[in-house]
């Protein structure tokens, strides 16, 4: 009865010990991922089209979308360089609006697969 | 007849009484380590976000002492009222854009977690540390510049 206790007790602290350990990894890796994904988004939306703004006088902000989409993916496979983490930029995708959304996909040590999403808009201030 | 059951009965009951009396502190030394290990996931999970949060807050800035005094307000905002990430230090490594490189800040948040409570599990304070990097935003930053729109 006793030897049956201890070792349903056991497993249960371990089960929880290791459920924490894995819940841990997932948030670390989650932030991460949100971390990469949004800061790969700013540096796309940041590629405006300069010439108008400077020739022109126009002051309409208009997102370059074959560089910012560049951007965003060399942004983004460089911070995953930087946190030394496997994983890839699923996509990038920009709207008419020049929203530019990046998708981070990052794959933790003990295989937890987790998504950042990140989405930034150029404005001028 | 009789005498056997109440017998019986006796031993059931002395069974069970035992048997709470063993499992009640295993019980209570299972909630104890499920707040312990939720306290540990909180306390990473607060100082994590502070170092991203941070990390960022510094990369906007044009030099690397206004990103030190950027990065100590966010901790100072995020981590001041915490209570499972105490005594928080943290750090900047600036590395500016130079040429076609872009420039990193890297923020390192080293906080305590307190053990007040978690003693029946022999666990006391335990300090960690978290880094975040994020990329210097090479339209601000000042130093040698691949661009050309950074400020003198």
């Amino acid at each position: 009865m006793a030897a049956a206790l201890v070792l349903l007790f056991t497993f249960t602290a371990g089960g929880i010990i290791w459920l924490g350990r894995d819940v841990n990894e997932t948030v670390a890796l989650r932030s991460t991922a949100q971390s990469i994904a949004f800061q790969a988004a700013r540096a796309g939306a940041q590629e405006i089209v300069l010439g108008a703004l400077r020739d022109e006088g126009d002051t309409d902000i208009t997102l370059d979308h074959a560089v910012a989409r560049n951007t965003a993916l060399a942004q983004g496979r460089e911070m995953i360089e930087a946190y030394a983490v496997e994983g890839v930029v699923a996509d990038v995708a920009i709207d008419g609006n020049d929203n530019v959304t990046v998708t981070v996909h990052l794959v933790g040590p003990g295989g937890a697969k987790v998504t950042g999403v990140g989405i930034a808009h150029p404005e001028s201030r | 007849m009789a005498a056997v059951s109440n017998t019986a009965w006796r031993d059931r009951g002395a069974a069970e009484a035992l048997g709470l009396v063993i499992m009640f502190p295993v019980m209570v030394l299972m909630a104890i380590l499920i707040v312990a290990i939720g306290r540990g996931i909180e306390a990473t999970a607060q100082a994590r976000s502070t170092a991203e949060a941070a990390a960022q807050a510094a990369a906007l800035q044009r030099s690397a002492p206004a990103g030190e005094a950027a990065m100590l307000d966010v901790v100072k905002r995020m981590l001041g009222a915490s209570t499972t990430c105490v005594d928080n230090e943290s750090h900047l490594a600036w590395a500016a854009p130079v040429g076609g490189e872009p420039g990193r800040a890297t923020v390192t948040v080293t906080c305590t977690r307190p053990g007040d409570g978690l003693e029946p599990l022999e666990l006391s304070d335990a300090r960690f540390t978290v880094t975040a990097i994020a990329s210097i935003d090479p339209l601000r930053a000042s130093g040698e510049r691949a661009t050309g729109l950074g400020l003198p």
